[in-house]
């Protein structure tokens, strides 16, 4: 029995480590997967805030020494890289009029303090060469035409390009024409220095039909797909930020402060894959003194520099210090970090260059409102006046009825 | 016999006492009751006078002005000239006049300093507000409304937007359009929701049938 009861034992015992055994490495793998499918989720991580471009800068270009170059529609086409240096690092910068030639070796000077604000043209640029990493569609064994930087630096000329003429309305932009575009958007094969292949002689490179537009994805998108993506954002505002409030005020029941309605400072970004709103700061001016800005429940807010997106909150007044008509300002500057950039140029008859990098940016907005001491401006005495006046003039009627009728003699 | 005659006689000389008495009520109620009509027509007398009053003012300010000497004769004439005269403000004078034809009102209104600038007297200029030459600001004006012979702003709610107004002042006429009409609840103040890029002319009065509310007008120069 004791023998009996002692394997009982051992083989409970066995019985509980499988179980516990087989748990643990379903959890593990669980994990594992998690993780993995984690990875090749589609995700707009961002990178790390980087410095903008400075003011100016030196430029280099760069041609490899294997000369790529395109056969097919655009034959003999070089395949050149640009860059601005800048402490000494080469950061990629495009050409925007494809009609003008880069200025190698040249100083590039910021041309206007206001960077690019147009949604399209920014949200090509955040999502091609170099901020993100274009994956081939195709099954491409040639090992140099993967993560190949001087390819996907032409797919990302090339698209900016095809962008600008789409959408510009001025003629330093939109220089293409349309057979330009075409030969852009069908261009197939890449060959090498003094040995243009065609497409069937290409290594690796194993459909002729795909064009590099469609042969390139980004985050599982096509580069076709990211432009017209990217026409469609044209004119709207990359980031935006409004004040709402319908301006009313309110009392508080000691009668010693106005409360203006609830303000709601709203930022936004109009794609995640340019940046993200971090929040706001305010700052008031030309207020009576006392005047404070605190939260929905009335509680002052001393931390204006700061304040988290979605945060609303109250203006109080002191009422005694209400003694004339007075245009108060809020001035909201909202904090975001998003992709900018802006347009340099080397002088006339220079190609204009830019690029964008994921920076700390403030966008501001403003706002106005005017209030006013009002008194009591109903009035109603004149009832009053009318009726005290009936009352008399009845009373004076009366008593001049009352002694003025004749009495009967009476004998 | 005597004490009735007596009698008679002291009730003849009660009933002309009351018959006195009866008639003073009546006359002081026929006054009371038309208090209001004739303070109208008295103040409607005095405004018209001290508007003709304004209105000659700024032509005879017109007539100074052309008669400035040339530089070339400033030496054959006097130090003084009427053009360098400091003009002192003349608190008791029309400061400038608002016009509203859809409700046949015209009523003058006083400098912010002068003493008849009162809700209680006349169509009031708030204090901060700025006049119609000054780009962008906003002249308010306030007054009563309801039934009194000093509610000026009657009528306001008659009007709709766009609808004119009209400021006289400083021997200019400036005409706005009405763009805006809204509520706010009579609290103290007013809050004013206006075009900060434009010059304004704001109205204030209570609203018709309520008690709780004002109405503010909002007028853009055009």
């Amino acid at each position: 029995m004791e023998k009996l009861y002692m394997n009982d034992k051992k083989k409970k015992k066995i019985k509980i480590d499988g179980t516990s055994l087989l748990s643990f490495g379903v959890a593990i793998f669980a994990i594992v997967s998690l993780i993995a499918a984690g990875f090749n989720q589609i995700s707009f991580a961002l990178p790390a805030v980087e410095d903008p471009l400075p003011d100016n800068f030196k430029t280099k270009e760069f041609s490899s020494a294997t000369d790529m170059l395109f056969s097919d529609t655009w034959t003999g086409r070089q395949i050149d890289m640009h860059f601005a240096i800048v402490d000494g690092k080469n950061i990629p910068v495009f050409c925007l009029q494809q009609s003008v030639s880069f200025a190698d070796d040249s100083q590039y000077y910021k041309k206007s303090e206001e960077p690019i604000n147009d949604a399209g043209l920014l949200y090509l640029m955040a999502n091609l060469y170099p901020n993100v990493t274009m994956s081939p569609s195709y099954p491409i064994q040639n090992a140099q035409l993967n993560n190949n930087h001087q390819i996907e630096t032409w797919i990302t000329q090339a698209a900016i390009w095809y962008y600008l003429t789409s959408t510009s309305t001025e003629p330093q932009y939109n220089a293409l024409t349309s057979d330009d575009l075409n030969k852009i958007k069908n261009t197939h094969a890449i060959g090498f220095t003094r040995s243009v292949l065609t497409p069937a002689q290409m290594t690796g490179y194993t459909s002729y039909d795909h064009t590099l537009f469609d042969s390139y994805t980004v985050n599982s998108k096509s580069i076709n797909k990211l432009i017209e993506e990217a026409i469609a954002k044209k004119g709207s505002p990359a980031t935006e930020m409004n004040v709402v409030s319908d301006e009313n005020y309110s009392i508080s029941e000691d009668g010693k402060y106005y409360f203006s309605s609830v303000i709601n400072v709203q930022g936004s970004v109009s794609d995640p894959s340019l940046g993200t709103y971090k929040g706001f700061s305010v700052v008031i001016s030309n207020a009576p003194d006392g005047t404070i800005i605190t939260d929905e429940n009335g509680g002052e807010i001393k931390n204006l520099d700061n304040m988290a997106p979605g945060t609303k909150f109250l203006i109080r007044v002191p009422a005694d210090k209400i003694k004339e008509a007075t245009q108060i300002s809020i001035s909201v500057n909202g904090n975001f970090e998003t992709y900018s950039g802006n347009r340099y140029s080397a002088g006339a008859d220079t190609q204009e260059i830019t690029t964008v990098k994921l920076v700390s940016n403030v966008v501001g907005t403003g706002y106005s409102f005017e209030i006013a001491p009002a008194p009591d401006t109903g009035i109603t005495t004149t009832s009053t006046i009318f009726f005290v006046g009936l009352i008399v003039l009845v009373c004076g009627i009366g008593i001049v009825y009352a002694n003025a009728k004749p009495v009967e003699n009476q004998q | 016999m005597r004490m009735l005659n007596r009698w008679k006689i002291n009730n003849k000389m009660k009933k002309s006492h009351l018959l006195l008495f009866g008639s003073l009520l009546i006359f002081l109620g026929i006054s009371i009751l038309s208090f209001n009509y004739f303070m109208k027509m008295r103040d409607a007398i005095f405004s018209e006078m001290k508007i003709a009053m304004m209105e000659g003012d700024s032509k005879l300010d017109e007539e100074i002005v052309n008669n400035i000497p040339e530089v070339n004769n400033l030496m054959a004439q006097p130090e003084e000239t009427t053009a360098n005269v400091y003009k002192e403000i003349d608190y008791s004078k029309y400061f400038g006049v608002l016009e509203i034809p859809k409700i046949g009102l015209k009523r003058g209104f006083y400098n912010i300093d002068s003493k008849y600038n009162n809700i209680q007297y006349n169509v009031t200029l708030v204090k901060g507000s700025t006049m119609p030459d000054v780009i962008n600001g906003n002249l308010i004006l306030m007054a009563h409304s309801g039934d009194a012979y000093i509610s000026y702003f009657a009528y306001l709610y008659k009007l709709v937007i766009g609808d004119y107004a009209y400021i006289t002042y400083n021997g200019q006429k400036y005409t706005y359009q009405i763009k805006n009409i809204y509520n706010v609840a009579k609290n103290g103040i007013v809050s004013i929701r206006r075009n900060y890029d434009k010059t304004s002319l704001t109205l204030i009065t209570c609203t018709k049938n309520s008690d709780s509310l004002q109405t503010v007008y909002i007028a853009e120069l055009v």
